[in-house]
């Protein structure tokens, strides 16, 4: 058995270079993962769409925004919390920014609904973790669903920081009201998220709740361009970000 | 002597069961004729084509929307439409039960796109047809939108603003 | 060799058909939750995933502990473990084999399993998991099967079989590992991101695996008539007694740094586990319940190292078992969607559907187990 030993520490000693190249070719994986997602935009990629949430104009009880666009995807309302899906919506302000100051917080701010979507990151933790590339980044930096692949292992949302994501735990087409047939349904097993509207940005238009709201809340454009009016907000604004700590580098901000 | 008559037993009752879809169903009908109502001059590809490869063709289309986000597909004789089975497909076929069930029916085949893809009403055309895109329909989606969202701003002050917080 | 399963007494028997219809049970609910969806279960958007993930993660532990009988038997030449090797083997296959059934249960898309070998990411720890706890599965059951089989024949096992062992050590090392990761590299859930992870869970894992080989080896004592030998019991009891020391220490470790730095996000979740946040509870008691069980158990283990004491041993076993099923289970994962990322407090409880699906997946484990010892102890009876 002495002789076993020895040969086997041979082989780990093999096993762990082994294991070094592969674990090389993983760090290229997340090498182009990461390179993928950094803030200087590469060559070939000349957007990377943004909002802005302006929560001064933002009037407490209207939920135009939300209803927009829980009717053009199909959003289904549920009679029971726990099978809630939403892709918008409005929180507290200590829910939606934990990690600011709660110290004597104004109380306007402190009681103001503040809204809160998918941020679409940069760096997107629940694209790291999906096993199958149902949630993928495109190279306009929307991180988008695919439910064709979506296998329901739900591992997305317990790495998402934000509580964005929803999963269809029943059929959701009994509790959606009007379908809206433009835009297809889900069926039960699969995740779901605010997708920035691509199929609208595809057609030229603006997010359904960007075009929806009465006060200009929304901003949304290129935050790659710097002449886009979201350039200039951020440049003449203080803006916060959910969780920055994370490094997800999210891409909507908010003006308070 | 007991196990070869549990065996011979067992045996028998297999190859009834393996054997069964072949002895138990009627006579084979002919295959479907499809009335080819369509409101289209042409389909996306040529029909012997589609016949075989519709289903290719459909999951192609399927990755290059969502995945690549290349939505149109450019005819033969250049237009674009765009690649939905509910708006491009059905709005020339017009008709899932007249069109796709006739085969798929015959055949036994149960793809589960209408789960999710929205069935047309008969008739096929939507209000927003996706043949054309962009501005001309975009005053239609707006005021569609907007009479729906009237419709659940009703029901949500029902709710009593369950969306907001 | 498998013939060898197909016979037995009444008492195997009756436990065989007890497991059989805790199964149709599990069968029969688990169609409900393909028809409905997931909905029949207590999981919703903010605690996501609950008693089938809480299972798999503690069965990954048990899969894994088989390595603490592998490498000193096979590595070290301690052959008092001669007897005890194949069980622990055949208790890793069993686990192996319903956690992937429990991630199963788990999935929305069952039908889309094979997508995450079709569309392989290995940036997502759930591939890894995939495959390295297959592999596992398959080099445990080769390897033990193999040996068995050459241990039935009077003949020493081929030596292909050998590298397959080793290679087991590691693997069953990675498998917990990989699995700690799955937790420990999401950035939004303060309790699991934390580097103690993985080594709790090697060390919870160490301490349930030769626990649960304990009280199998007094069961076959009782019913199969096998004795496993004295000293490989209280060598087992060693290891598990250490094991959960370590363990209870990073819990130790984990409950200082939360609440000596202060940190909100770090504390939270802890103080929903043992004090009860936002005025809910529910899961306080079950915490104090597994600490003081489980602490308890470490002592008495001590106690009867000096004093050896076969009830005493067979007590502490299943206090350690159930105290460490409550924390890596319940605590750990329950407790991680606890506040949810948007620091709201909901509370999780099992379904009748989701606790019979779980049972049934226990019994099916339970039956593999069964029919694996049964062989095992048939052959090492006659050798």
């Amino acid at each position: 058995m002495i002789e076993n030993r020895r040969k086997f520490l041979k082989k780990s000693a093999g096993v762990i270079a082994g294991a070094g190249v592969v674990s090389g070719f993983i760090s290229k994986y997340s090498t182009v993962f990461a390179t993928a997602s950094t803030e200087k935009p590469a060559v070939e990629k000349s957007i990377r769409w943004g909002m802005v949430i302006d929560m001064r104009k933002c009037v407490d009880g209207c939920v135009k925004c939300i209803d927009v666009c829980h009717v053009t995807h199909n959003v289904p309302e549920f009679d029971n919390p726990k099978d809630e899906i939403k892709w918008i919506w409005k929180s507290d302000y200590a829910k939606v920014f934990p990690s600011k100051s709660q110290q004597f917080v104004s109380a306007e701010t402190r009681e103001k609904p503040f809204l809160t979507l998918c941020n679409h990151c940069a760096d997107p933790p629940c694209v790291m973790v999906c096993p199958t590339g149902a949630t993928f980044k495109r190279k306009d930096g929307i991180v988008e669903m695919d439910f064709h692949r979506c296998i329901g292992c739900r591992f997305c949302m317990a790495a998402c920081p934000y509580g964005s994501r929803s999963f269809n735990w029943r059929e959701p087409r009994p509790a959606i009201e009007n379908i809206t047939p433009e835009y297809p349904t889900r069926e039960k097993g699969v995740v779901e998220k605010c997708n920035f509207c691509s199929e609208r940005l595809a057609r030229g238009q603006q997010p359904a709740c960007v075009e929806a709201c009465p006060e200009k809340v929304l901003t949304f454009g290129n935050l790659y361009d710097k002449k886009t009016e979201i350039r200039q907000i951020l440049k003449d604004n203080p803006t916060i970000q959910r969780k920055p700590e994370l490094g997800t580098n999210p891409s909507v901000f908010y003006i308070t | 002597m007991n196990e070869k008559v549990l065996i011979f037993a067992g045996l028998a009752v297999f190859l009834l069961a393996a054997s069964y879809p072949f002895w138990q169903s009627t006579e084979a009908e002919d295959f479907p004729q499809i009335a080819m109502q369509t409101k289209g001059k042409q389909c996306v590809a040529p029909v012997d084509y589609m016949r075989k490869n519709h289903m290719k063709l459909l999951n192609t289309w399927r990755d290059s929307v969502v995945r690549d986000d290349e939505r149109f597909h450019i005819m033969p004789d250049g237009s674009k439409v765009e690649k939905s089975l509910t708006k491009t497909c059905l709005g020339c076929h017009l008709s899932k039960e007249k069109f796709c069930e006739e085969c798929h029916s015959y055949a036994s085949v149960k793809p589960y796109c209408w789960e999710c893809h929205v069935i047309p009403k008969s008739g096929g055309h939507t209000e927003l047809s996706g043949i054309e895109s962009g501005e001309i329909n975009k005053q239609n989606l707006l005021n569609n939108l907007l009479a729906r969202n009237q419709q659940s701003a009703e029901s949500n002050q029902q709710l009593q603003g369950v969306n907001s917080d | 060799m498998i013939e060898k399963a197909l016979t037995g007494n009444k008492v195997y028997w009756s436990w065989v058909a007890i497991l059989l219809a805790l199964i149709l049970l599990g069968i029969n609910s688990y169609s409900q939750q393909l028809t409905y969806g997931l909905t029949v279960t207590g999981m919703g958007r903010d605690v996501s995933w609950g008693v089938y993930i809480a299972q798999f993660t503690f069965l990954v532990g048990v899969a894994a502990s088989a390595v603490m009988v592998v490498l000193p038997y096979y590595l070290h030449d301690y052959k008092e473990f001669g007897k005890i090797v194949i069980i622990g083997e055949f208790l890793a296959v069993s686990a192996a084999t319903i956690c992937l059934l429990f991630i199963i249960a788990d999935m929305g898309h069952p039908d889309r399993v094979f997508y995450v070998l079709l569309y392989p990411h290995p940036n997502s720890m759930v591939f890894w998991d995939v495959q390295v706890l297959n592999g596992y599965l398959l080099i445990n059951i080769v390897s033990g099967w193999t040996v068995l089989e050459a241990e039935r024949k009077g003949i020493s096992p081929p030596n292909w079989v050998k590298p397959i062992i080793y290679l087991s050590i590691v693997w069953a090392v990675s498998i917990h590992t990989v699995t700690a990761f799955l937790y420990a590299g999401t950035p939004g859930r303060h309790l699991w991101l934390t580097a103690v992870l993985a080594p709790r869970f090697l060390a919870s894992a160490f301490a349930v695996g030769p626990s649960l080989l304990i009280l199998i080896s007094f069961i076959l004592r009782k019913f199969a008539d096998f004795d496993v030998g004295d000293k490989a019991i209280r060598k087992l009891a060693t290891i598990a007694t250490y094991a959960a020391i370590a363990n209870f220490f990073f819990v130790g470790a984990e409950l200082f740094t939360a609440f000596y730095s202060n940190i909100p996000g770090h504390k939270h979740s802890l103080q929903y586990l043992f004090f009860g946040l936002d005025g809910k509870y529910q899961l306080v008691p079950w915490m104090w319940f597994s600490m003081i069980v489980g602490i308890v158990s470490v002592l008495v283990m001590l106690y009867q190292q000096r004093r050896p004491s076969q009830k005493l041993l067979i007590a502490s076993c299943c206090g350690i078992v159930v105290s460490l099923w409550i924390d890596k289970g319940i605590g750990l994962i329950i407790g991680g969607f606890v506040p949810s990322p948007m620091e709201e407090v909901v509370e999780y409880f099992p379904t009748f559907i989701e606790i019979t699906v779980t049972l049934g997946i226990w019994a099916i484990g339970l039956l593999i187990l069964t029919a694996l010892l049964k062989v095992a102890v048939a052959v090492k009876k006659a050798a």
